[in-house]
């Protein structure tokens, strides 16, 4: 299975014009999977999926300036968890993980999760992991739609 | 008279102790044999005679008994013969009356014959002429009997009684002295011992001193002896005991007697159960007697024969004395000492029984004990063959895969191998799945929903045509080619059509025939994905109309409502299509491609419904499609093979567009044609693309019913990623978006399966489980989150949730949890063979038969696999390690989650069993092929 999947994928960037993604940014395992839902002549499958990805992500993002302003934790939290479910089906890794991070800062604990940490702490560290998962995810953002070709350049329009 | 004493008398010749005593003894021994003689005892007058002739005989000589004038009329008489007997001739009188010769030594010469006895006692008349004359007369010359009788004889009827009654009493005192040794040489031990009825009452009876001088007696301690406690003794050999030492000591080698003896003296049998078990009861004996005590001679005073038992004293009335209480005693007595060896007997007997008994039970329940363990093995065994059974199948499928996959890759390279092409045949699979539903939902109990289903399709297909105009245009020309092509391969009689409209319409039949089987698919009507599950045979509308203006249509509807039904015109050239088909080697890998299509477009709906309200903007793609030229092109291109080819290709697409067109319409419908653009020139040379597509095919797990599955998520991104697999994975889909949504969902239709994300807005997952399992116990509820500490999956389980599939799922996951929680729902892929048969006609009745029964086989296997898996469920999850979940449909109970380690580590057992028939030798592959085909997915299965 693996080894369709890798045909898939490569077969896929092939068509994309061969731009890779930085392994860093993008977990292939997740990400190839996606682009093997979609069809053999085109990415129109897991382009959307992208897209929408990008959609929730700014959305999210705006939400969590929001509840960060009113120094909701819970909110943030919740938004970290619904962030992190799309982020990793996407394959984002760091989104992901930094999603998580609020996630567990939101519950007034440490990024990890172990630790209990006071409102200041979290809200001074979600701050900080907000802006590193916004960072993370632009630049995503960018080699997703390198991926995808330029010509799909219309819809980035949509992401800020 | 003289008759009765006979016997003691004769044998006791060195007794005679005196004439009272001798005089005594013969008294009852007269009593005696007069007793025995007379029958039933009279009691009624035994009271009085008790009292006064037991005195009389023992203590008084007999002329008191003379002196008795007031005694009855018939003791006088009755004595009167014997008095003079008594006092003028002592022992003559007695010696005469016996037969025994040895007392007559001091005696006059005794006649032995009774007459001569008689002539002998005819001088005695004198003393009592009328009674004695009466009895002389009457006694038969030749009688031998003891003359005792002859007094009956002599007496008037009426007296009869009394007298007989009489004799016993006065025989009673010495009689009841004797009890017990009558006719055994222990009562002559006994009565010399005691000398006389007076001596039992003071001191130790002889025989009990016997008894303890031979215990004491150790040279016999193996034969007889005391036993260990000193409280008994046991006599351990009886014939020797018999043969050796009763003769010595007792003077007799009866051991019958010496028990009845000891018994007399209230010994009483010891049972030994051990003894009883391992040797021959009748060699070991134990008596115990509470004063009969080792080193205790002080005691042996009151070992003494035991009283009359109550009942006889009861008979005596008012007789107070404790000896004899009437001559009935003496037959029960001897009764009672029969009785009490019969009893001892049965003691024993019982006793051996009871042990044997014992045994029995034992042993029964150790039989029942070892039946116990063989059904629990049985039951173990049964539950391995389910297991084995569920590899198996899941072996086949993946085996199927593999060999589609092979055929399809080598199909495409290779062009001769299109009438083998596995697909073709599966796609008839796929039709006679259909046909066959029956058979496999009757089975999970799902005909009447599916049945529903079915006439719930055809409604939305009904309602469906006007829709068809705006979502048809959604490149709906490109599906319908692809769909229908691939079933005109299939189905003989519906190949392409040389017109286009025709062509369209046919299409349309064939979208009809497949809809309804999509629709069985779709939940319920309330579902958005219900209707769009339509769009395949749906966009052909449009086409048709477009191209064939209203007529087209009409003949759309017509030919929708009656699939079968075919113009010959259409069946002709259907026909001539097939050939081509046939002969055209390119249309190989298409035809594969055929395959996935069919799934494909079960999927393409769902997929549809999933976007919300595409209506709208579809419109405005429908036409902007329908008077796009390239589409028309397309279509006259496709009746030859060509377009064919590229109808396949067009179907992703389309899905593709219809999922866009709900978020992004305007721009997807540049990017469509644009992709039409782009598929055209890709059509001529396109394995590739339909190797790919045939790749992702291979996931597809063979449903005998697609199944229903709820999806729960309020995530866009990961409900569409999830839908995308499940829609791959021949799933009919339906989405809810958070927990409220859900149990709405649960409450309104029947799902198969529900995969449930945990925190979502309204109401989270594990509250919606809780919910819905208050009216839904049964179906499988997988959560699916990123939350999969202990204490969470312990929450989830509590909550009715069956299995976990961890955020974010691969697709092999998904699949894996679908195969575990769905499998009754899988057919066994032996219905790939269906079509190759059956894929070009003529097809022949047998094989279709032997196909059928196959199927109708499959299906009653998996629907007893499912029974006794939801019988089990354990929790004993089963997964196999390669990746080919098998799932105990028993998901059912809550408490068969599993954690998924466990289950993989389960499922691998099987896989270790060299020992495997190989099931698929019914469908060509050879021993080899099979063991090969194990050892690659072996392979596969561990890396």
């Amino acid at each position: 299975m693996s080894a369709k999947e890798v045909d898939v994928s490569s077969g896929a960037s092939d068509e994309a014009g061969g731009s890779m993604l930085p392994p860093e940014i993008i977990d292939m395992d997740t990400f190839g999977q996606l682009l093997e839902m979609d069809d053999e002549d085109d990415h129109e499958f897991s382009k959307e999926i992208v897209w929408n990805f990008f959609d929730q992500a700014n959305t999210t993002f705006d939400k969590m300036d929001q509840a960060l302003k009113d120094e909701d934790l819970a909110e943030l939290s919740t938004l970290g968890h619904f962030l992190k479910g799309s982020s990793a089906a996407v394959g984002v890794i760091r989104v992901r993980d930094g999603c998580e991070a609020m996630q567990h800062l939101g519950k007034l604990h440490d990024e990890a999760g172990v630790m209990d940490i006071t409102k200041e702490e979290a809200l001074e560290k979600v701050q900080k992991t907000l802006k590193d998962v916004k960072t993370n995810y632009s630049k995503a953002e960018v080699a997703l739609r390198q991926f995808y070709g330029g010509g799909d350049g219309e819809e980035g329009g949509d992401e800020k | 008279m003289s008759g009765r004493q006979s016997q003691p008398w004769s044998q006791q010749p060195p007794n005679g102790a005196g004439g009272s005593t001798s005089t005594h003894n013969n008294t009852w021994q007269a009593g005696n044999g007069a007793w025995t003689s007379s029958g039933p005892p009279r009691q009624p007058q035994q009271p009085q005679q008790q009292q006064q002739q037991p005195q009389a005989n023992q203590f008084a000589p007999n002329p008191v008994q003379q002196q008795r004038p007031p005694q009855p009329m018939y003791a006088p008489q009755h004595q009167q013969p014997r008095d003079p007997v008594a006092t003028g001739f002592p022992q003559q009188g007695f010696g005469a009356s016996q037969h025994e010769r040895q007392l007559s030594g001091h005696q006059q010469p005794v006649p032995q014959q009774q007459q001569q006895l008689n002539n002998q006692f005819a001088p005695p008349p004198a003393f009592a002429p009328g009674t004695f004359r009466e009895w002389h007369g009457h006694a038969p010359p030749s009688v031998l009997t003891p003359t005792y009788e002859q007094p009956q004889f002599s007496f008037p009827p009426g007296m009869q009684g009394q007298f007989t009654s009489q004799h016993p009493n006065q025989m009673r005192g010495g009689h009841s002295q004797n009890d017990g040794y009558s006719g055994m040489k222990g009562e002559d031990d006994d009565k010399g011992a005691g000398g006389g009825p007076g001596g039992q009452k003071q001191g130790t009876s002889d025989f009990v001193k016997k008894l303890f001088t031979m215990l004491d007696d150790l040279s016999y301690s193996s034969i007889v002896s005391w036993s260990h406690t000193g409280d008994s003794f046991v006599v351990r050999n009886m014939n020797d005991f018999t043969k050796h030492i009763l003769p010595r000591h007792f003077r007799h080698s009866n051991f019958a007697s010496f028990v009845r003896q000891l018994n007399k003296y209230d010994f009483h049998k010891v049972k030994n159960p051990e003894e009883q078990a391992t040797q021959s009861v009748d060699q070991v004996w134990e008596f115990k007697h509470p004063d009969f005590i080792r080193g205790r001679e002080d005691l042996l005073e009151n070992v003494r024969r035991k009283l009359p038992s109550g009942k006889k004293k009861g008979g005596a009335g008012g007789g107070g004395d404790d000896r004899d209480l009437s001559p009935t005693m003496l037959n029960p007595a001897e009764a009672a000492e029969r009785g009490a060896e019969e009893y001892q007997q049965l003691k024993d007997q019982i006793a051996t029984l009871t042990a044997a008994q014992d045994q029995m039970s034992g042993h029964i329940s150790n039989l029942t004990k070892q039946y116990q363990g063989v059904i629990g093995e049985m039951l173990t065994f049964q539950r391995n063959m389910v297991q084995q059974d569920q590899l198996m199948q899941n072996l086949i499928q993946y085996l199927m895969n593999l060999e589609n996959d092979r055929k399809v890759e080598a199909s495409s390279v290779a062009s001769g191998a299109l009438a083998d092409g596995p697909f073709v045949p599966a796609q008839e699979a796929q039709k006679l799945i259909g046909n066959y539903q029956d058979v496999a939902e009757a089975t999970f109990g799902q005909m009447s929903q599916i049945s529903q289903r079915v006439a719930q399709s055809s409604n939305d297909e009904a309602t469906r045509g006007n829709d068809s105009y705006s979502k048809g245009g959604n490149g709906g020309g490109h599906d319908s080619y692809s769909t229908p092509s691939g079933q005109s391969t299939v189905a003989s009689p519906t190949s392409q059509a040389s017109r286009v409209s025709r062509h369209s319409s046919i299409r349309q039949s064939m979208a009809g025939n497949l809809s309804p089987k999509s629709m069985a698919t779709v939940p319920s009507p309330a579902t958005v994905p219900s209707q769009s599950a339509l769009t395949p045979a749906v966009s052909e509308r449009p086409q048709g109309i477009l191209r064939n203006n209203s007529d087209g249509k009409s003949d759309e509807m017509s030919m929708f409502l009656h699939p079968p039904h075919l113009d010959d015109d259409e069946s002709n050239t259907l026909f001539n299509t097939a050939a081509n088909i046939v002969d055209n080697p390119s249309l190989a890998g298409f035809e594969g491609a055929g395959l996935r299509v069919f799934t494909v477009g079960t999927l393409q709906p769902r997929e549809g419904s999933s976007a919300d309200g595409a209506g709208g903007s579809s419109l405005n793609a429908a036409l902007g499609r329908a008077t796009s030229e390239g589409n028309g092109e397309k279509q006259d291109y496709g009746i030859s093979v060509p377009p064919l080819e590229d109808l396949p290709a067009d179907m992703p697409k389309v899905d593709q567009r219809t999922t866009s067109t709900t978020t992004t319409p305007a721009p997807d419908d540049d990017g469509d044609e644009d992709a039409d653009g782009r598929r055209r020139s890709l059509t001529p040379s396109d394995p590739g693309s339909n190797m790919l597509r045939v790749r992702r095919s291979t996931y597809v797990p063979g449903w005998a019913v697609p199944p229903r599955v709820l999806l729960v998520d309020d995530d866009a991104v990961c409900r569409k990623l999830s839908s995308k697999f499940l829609q791959v994975f021949g799933c009919a889909i339906d989405v809810a978006v958070d927990g409220v949504n859900a149990v709405n969902k649960m409450t309104m239709s029947d799902y198969d399966l529900v995969l449930c994300d945990i925190v979502m807005p309204n109401l989270d997952g594990v509250t919606a489980t809780s919910l819905i399992r208050q009216f839904d116990p049964r179906t499988p509820i997988i959560s699916m989150t990123s939350n999969t500490s202990p204490d969470d999956l312990l929450t989830y389980m509590s909550s009715g949730m069956n299995d976990v599939l961890p955020k974010p799922f691969t697709k092999e996951g998904l699949l894996n949890m679908l195969e575990k929680h769905l499998i009754h729902l899988k057919t066994v892929q032996k219905m790939d063979q269906i079509p190759k048969q059956l894929g070009l006609p003529p097809v022949s009745k047998e094989t279709l038969e032997g196909v059928l029964q196959a199927t109708a086989a499959s299906a009653a296997a998996l629907g007893t696999s499912g029974a006794s898996g939801s019988g089990s469920g354990s929790g004993a999850g089963k997964g196999n390690g390669n990746g080919e979940s098998s799932g105990w449909p028993s998901s059912s109970s809550p408490g068969s989650g599993k954690a998924l380690p466990a289950a993989a580590m389960m499922g691998n057992g099987p896989n270790d069993n060299p020992n495997v028939v190989n099931p698929l030798a019914a469908m060509g592959f050879s021993d080899e092929e099979y063991i090969s085909m194990i050892q690659s997915l072996l392979a596969a299965g561990t890396v």
